[in-house]
């Protein structure tokens, strides 16, 4: 849907530019990080959210599936932290064991769209012609493609299990990742080692594991952070609309869209709950995301020069790439 | 420049038939039809029903006859809101979905924008972090979770807006706009995540324009700052900007479903997600090609156009 | 500041006729709901009802219409030849008395029906109705060309399955030339007789005949106005009804609008106008009325504990309407293990009723073991009781069956449609199947289409399904689904004596006998769990304090007081 904003950031890479100080690119990188205060905090939330989930049924105060349909949508009480949904399960246990569904939906998205887009990017940037081409009319295919039908399918074959979810939401979203590598394979292959290696004797797919991936990861890890909030909107609307996850499974998505019918009994807690723990998680990704596009940003200035203009201000923590719109929003 | 825009156009026609056989394939696949109801429909209403619609051909038959229609623009009948042609219900939708996309998209714009260029101006200080918090938050809360609140908030407890409809007739401007307290809700719930879009990518792209070099020479030549400001800093911000209004217009203009749903407005996004679960043979092929197809033009005509801006870009 | 100069007189007087003025607000409002004429009448630019519709009506052609919000509209727009009243029984529309063998409207063989029409009913362009109208009608909710749904329930007209038959099936198409088909609908056995009189010939006798008179697809329409303006005549510009009001506006997926028919041959409906607004969601449309712009909503489930207290704004405004309907298990009698009767039984005995009505639903709908509804003949509240929720029964059972503790039984999976309701309650029942079976069943959630191919084809294993009445009556519950073969027989339950059973009823006239054979039947089947029921939904309506006359059946569309919009007013007492 949404093109990736890539194309006028060329962002230029370390090897072509004199490095300022002896540490390695990586070290500065992640003493930058460690400095962006945002970044960290958005980092140990994140941490949180994963230890939550792994902890699940160490920290849940209640079984998620029990139910107690003659208590159901009760208000958040001390029992109760959250309160009881439509049919009187915990919705504090819903939410932390919704944390596994809509984090493990959200990464492994990712890897779909990494092991998708990455491959179809580098090819097309690094052979370009008659194979760029044709990748590229491909991905305006993907994107044109009525979605929802697709997903219907998918879903009637495969069940709706997270795993059917996690590889839907990649195949719908792996568009713009592709469109990235391409456009800095692109703009890498030009560069001078490149020539070197291939002059060395170096075949394609030497060049392209060993000298342009690793100049890739920063835009890539980027864009993958960024990805996984996308990722679980998609599955938050897939639920509303009745496509997400079984039931059973609680999920944020899921529990939000349960909620909402019971909303008008005045039972806000079934949707507050999940919504913000969506809104926090997807915080928190933005602002990792952010804070290591900014870290792995060798144009930030470590020394900056004194300014001439007192006004004009000096690039740092500045670059922001809105996270991509959902298609389904 | 010409043979390439020829190109893309063909492209875009090759692009139509494939998804229109991509749909006709999956919509016959997915189990479940048109006539399907919870009493048994005896066969000899089966066979009066393929006959009414056509779907007693052969499947390829289907296809083509579809395709010769559709390219003298007959989208065929829908099923479902018995006979009435495709073509003219995708147009009245269209034509709600398109009049709230626009709404929308003005208001992301004029907001985000606004936002964006005040965030850069005041750099680190209180209102950029403001604006940059409000901004972030609209992009974390689903468009569904904000419509779902403001509704019951401001339509429900408060009645200061209506809880549903598009009632043009006796709206603000008879056929195209519906009330005012019919428009407010909708329109906000649907600008809010492209407004924090365009918030972030002014902040950003303004902010990248302010400290390149010709900036501070336009200053040295003498040009005041606010010259500078307007002449060069905004002219440059807009391209990436606009790279992006592209896609987001055709996003919100082909309707967004949930919106939609939310708050009962006419549009094409609804129609299509009913279509498809009621199997209306005709709506699917229709709306599927006319999103395919405003998709595709608009991500044609950025492209174009981003030519034209953008002088640095090269076209093989 | 004011105040404390004001004599203290004043001020009295001042309290007195506050307070008096709200009692006077007060008493408007305890007004009794149903008092014709009692209460006063709001001025006519108030009498407006404003109604929600879940969806956008497909077609509002009496001949095509099949989806419940189409009949509410239909039935607003054309009056048949019969109707019903309150009590469900069938009483004259547009027919002048009802037809029976006494006074010559049926004959001694029951197989002609003679029905006059009243000469003062009128269509809306001011011609009067003819018994031609319903001969025109009759053929072409008939025409295979049309392929309206309800077709087959005029198969008892002599011609009748002929004509709709003459394409032959999706295996065995036909291709019946113009004059075929022209002199197959000649075959028809409806006739006018003169101006006024309609005459019905039927292939054998069928006493539930006059029901199906009463449905919506039997109202007449205008051949003159079909023929002109082809697809587009049910536009608001070009209807032609009989009903008490015609169709002023369509706004297509927005509302639909009515206004009085000037001609109609009843009593002027006092309305001025009524609305359709298309609120797709059940939850949107409760938000609506609570925000005053409707004026009649369905509760959904998680509203109504919030409705029904004491003490709630609204709980003088509800209405707890029952439906002619129940959900009952259906578990394919010719798919493992269901097709062991101990297993149905078992799994029949293990569901709490009381949790799931009272819990999942919050109390729209009322237990049931048996299967014909309450309200409608037929009804034996005794039938199925030893289904009555007993877990350690339900193990006994399964255990006797040779499942002792769910060992060894195949894969059991429930198919439902996809929807917010249909996820919980799928949850609650695999919650209690395993509580009190120890059974683990799985859901399959699908989408309606495939639900239903999946379900009237007989492919489910297990499902929850509502049978709603067509007609108030037994025949519309037994025959079709339970005999041997038939189409609608979902679960392949197959038994001679029912069969033979069936064949009795269809052929007695009188009608005690007749429901003695039906519930003989009906205790049959029950006994052998073909199906077994869970309960008959119950609709929790709100209806806003100033309509009156609004009166609610089990026989409603989509809408419910359907029948009836013709007496319905608002009332001047404001609220």
């Amino acid at each position: 849907m949404t093109q990736n904003v890539a194309p006028a950031q060329n962002i230029s890479f370390p090897f072509a530019q004199a490095a300022p100080s002896a540490r390695g690119y990586w070290s500065r990188a992640w003493g930058r990080l460690l400095r962006n205060r945002l970044a960290v905090v958005a980092i140990t939330v994140i941490a949180l959210l994963a230890a939550v989930a792994l902890l699940a049924p160490l920290i849940a105060p209640h079984d998620p599936t029990t139910q107690d349909v003659l208590n159901a949508r009760q208000s958040p009480s001390l029992s109760h932290l959250g309160g009881t949904d439509n049919l009187g399960r915990d919705v504090m246990s819903r939410l932390i064991y919704g944390a596994r569904v809509s984090l493990s939906v959200g990464v492994l998205a990712q890897a779909v769209v990494l092991g998708i887009g990455l491959p179809l990017g580098l090819i097309a940037g690094f052979r370009g012609g008659w194979a760029d081409t044709a990748i590229m009319r491909f991905t305006d295919l993907v994107y044109a493609f009525p979605d929802l039908l697709f997903i219907i399918l998918l879903r009637a074959v495969l069940g709706g299990n997270v795993v059917t979810l996690f590889l839907i939401i990649g195949f719908v979203t792996w568009v713009d990742m592709a469109r990235l590598v391409r456009g800095q394979t692109l703009s890498l292959r030009e560069r001078e080692y490149v020539t070197a290696a291939r002059a060395m004797g170096a075949t394609d797919r030497e060049i392209m594991t060993r000298h342009l991936l690793p100049n890739l990861t920063g835009p890539l890890v980027v864009l993958l952070a960024l990805g996984v909030p996308r990722a679980i909107f998609i599955e938050a609307a897939l639920s509303f609309i009745g496509f997400g996850v079984d039931p059973r499974t609680p999920s944020w998505g899921s529990m939000i869209q349960e909620g909402q019918t019971g909303i008008v009994g005045g039972n806000l807690h079934l949707v507050i709950f999940p919504a913000a723990a969506i809104a926090l998680l997807t915080l928190a990704f933005t602002f990792f995301g952010d804070g290591l596009r900014d870290a792995l940003d060798p144009n930030v200035d470590d020394n900056p020069r004194p300014s001439l203009d007192a006004e004009t201000p000096r690039r740092g923590r500045d670059a922001g790439t809105p996270q991509e719109m959902p298609k389904a929003a | 420049m010409a043979a390439y825009i020829v190109r893309r156009f063909l492209w875009l026609a090759l692009t139509l038939l494939f998804i229109s056989l991509a749909t006709f394939v999956l919509m016959h696949s997915v189990k479940g039809g048109p006539w399907d109801t919870d009493r048994a429909v005896p066969p000899q209403q089966v066979e009066n029903l393929n006959h009414k619609y056509g779907l007693d051909q052969p499947l390829w038959r289907q296809y083509t006859t579809f395709l010769t229609n559709a390219l003298q623009g007959d989208l065929g009948l829908s099923f479902q809101r018995q006979d009435k042609p495709v073509t003219s219900i995708i147009l009245d939708g269209f034509k709600v979905s398109a009049v709230l996309g626009l709404l929308a998209y003005t208001l992301a714009a004029v907001v985000g924008v606004t936002l964006g260029v005040y965030a850069a101006l005041h750099r680190n200080h209180l209102p950029d972090y403001g604006s940059t918090l409000v901004a972030t938050l609209g992009a974390a809360v689903p468009a569904f979770v904000l419509g779902i609140f403001l509704k019951s908030l401001f339509a429900v407890e408060l009645g200061w807006f209506a809880t549903f409809g598009w009632d043009t007739h006796g709206g603000l401007v008879p056929g195209w706009l519906p009330r005012l307290d019919q428009l407010v809700l909708p329109v906000i719930t649907l600008a809010a995540l492209p407004a924090a879009y365009f918030a972030r990518m002014t902040r950003a792209s303004l902010l990248d324009v302010l400290r390149q070099d010709y900036m501070r020479t336009a200053r040295a030549k003498g040009l005041g700052p606010r010259a500078v400001m307007l002449r060069h800093g905004l002219r440059n911000a807009a391209i990436p900007v606009l790279t992006l209004a592209g896609p987001i217009l055709a996003a919100l203009v082909t309707g967004s479903f949930i919106v939609e749903q939310l708050f009962e407005v006419p549009g094409i996004g609804r129609a299509f997600v009913s279509s498809v679960s009621d199997r209306d043979y005709g709506m699917i092929m229709g709306t599927t090609l006319f999103y395919a197809f405003v998709i595709v033009l608009a991500n044609l005509v950025i492209d174009i156009s981003y030519a034209y801006v953008d002088p640095r870009v090269r076209y093989r | 500041m004011e105040i404390r100069n004001l004599a203290p007189v004043k001020w009295f007087v001042v309290f007195l006729a506050a307070f008096g003025l709200l009692l006077a607000a007060c008493a408007g409002d305890s007004t009794p709901a149903a008092e014709p004429g009692g209460s006063s009448m709001a001025p006519p630019d108030q009498q407006v009802l404003r109604l929600r519709i879940q969806g956008e009506p497909k077609t509002i052609d009496p001949q095509l219409s099949n989806q419940a919000e189409e009949v509410t509209l239909t039935r607003s727009l054309f009056d048949g030849l019969f109707t019903y009243d309150e009590k469900l029984d069938v009483v004259p529309d547009l027919a002048v008395e009802m037809p029976t063998i006494a006074n010559g409207g049926i004959s001694e063989d029951g197989l002609t029906y003679t029905v006059k029409i009243n000469p003062d009913a009128m269509w809306s362009d001011g011609k009067p109705v003819t018994a031609q109208d319903f001969v025109y009608s009759m053929k072409r909710a008939l025409d295979p060309e049309m392929a309206g749904t309800y077709a087959s329930f005029f198969y008892s007209l002599t011609g009748a399955a002929a004509y709709n038959s003459a394409m032959g099936t999706p295996d065995e198409p036909l291709t019946p030339s113009e004059a075929e088909l022209a002199s197959l609908r000649e075959g028809v056995g409806v006739n006018a007789k003169d101006d006024h009189t309609v005459v019905y010939k039927l292939t054998q006798p069928n006493p539930s005949f006059l029901n199906q008179l009463a449905l919506w697809t039997a109202f007449p329409v205008r051949q003159d106005i079909v023929e002109k303006f082809g697809d587009k005549w049910t536009e608001a510009e070009t209807l032609v009804g009989n009903g008490p009001f015609v169709l002023s506006q369509w706004t297509h997926g927005e509302k639909l609008v009515l206004q009085p028919n000037p001609y109609w041959f009843g009593e002027k409906p006092a309305l001025s106008r009524i609305e359709f607004n298309v609120i797709a969601d059940d939850v949107a449309a409760y938000q609506a009325y609570k925000a005053d712009e409707i004026d009649v909503v369905t509760v959904p489930p998680a509203a109504i504990e919030e409705v029904s207290q004491t003490g709630s704004p609204f709980s003088d405004q509800l209405t707890i309407a029952p439906e002619l309907a129940t959900f009952a298990l259906f578990m394919n009698n010719n798919v493992a293990p269901f097709d062991n009767v101990m297993v149905r039984q078992a799994f029949g005995t293990a569901i709490d009723r009381d949790g799931y009505v009272n819990g999942v639903l919050a109390g729209s709908g009322v237990p049931t073991t048996s299967w014909i509804p309450p309200g409608m003949p037929g009804y034996n509240a005794e039938i199925g009781s030893q289904y009555k929720f007993d877990a350690a029964k339900a193990k006994q059972l399964l255990a006797d069956a040779g499942y002792a503790d769910g060992k060894g039984l195949p894969k059991i999976t429930f198919t439902m449609v996809n929807n917010d309701t249909n996820r919980l309650v799928g949850q609650f029942v695999q919650d209690q199947l395993k509580q009190n079976l120890g059974v683990d069943v799985g859901f399959d959630y699908v989408e309606l289409k495939e639900y239903f191919r999946t379900f009237a084809t007989g492919q489910h294993q297990i499902v929850i399904q509502r049978w709603g009445a067509d007609w108030p009556y037994p025949d519309n519950w037994l025959p079709d689904l339970f005999t041997t073969g038939t189409p609608n027989n979902f679960d392949g339950y197959s038994n001679s004596s029912f069969d033979a059973l069936m064949l009795q009823a269809a052929a007695e006239t009188d009608n005690a006998k007749r429901l003695a054979l039906y519930d003989q039947a009906h205790k049959l089947m029950i006994d052998e769990a073909a199906i077994v029921p869970l309960y008959n939904p119950v609709t929790y309506v709100l209806v806003r304090p100033d309509v009156m006359n609004y009166v609610i059946t089990g026989v409603d569309g989509y809408v419910k007081g359907d029948l009836n919009f013709d007496k319905v007013y608002i009332s001047g007492s404001s609220n």
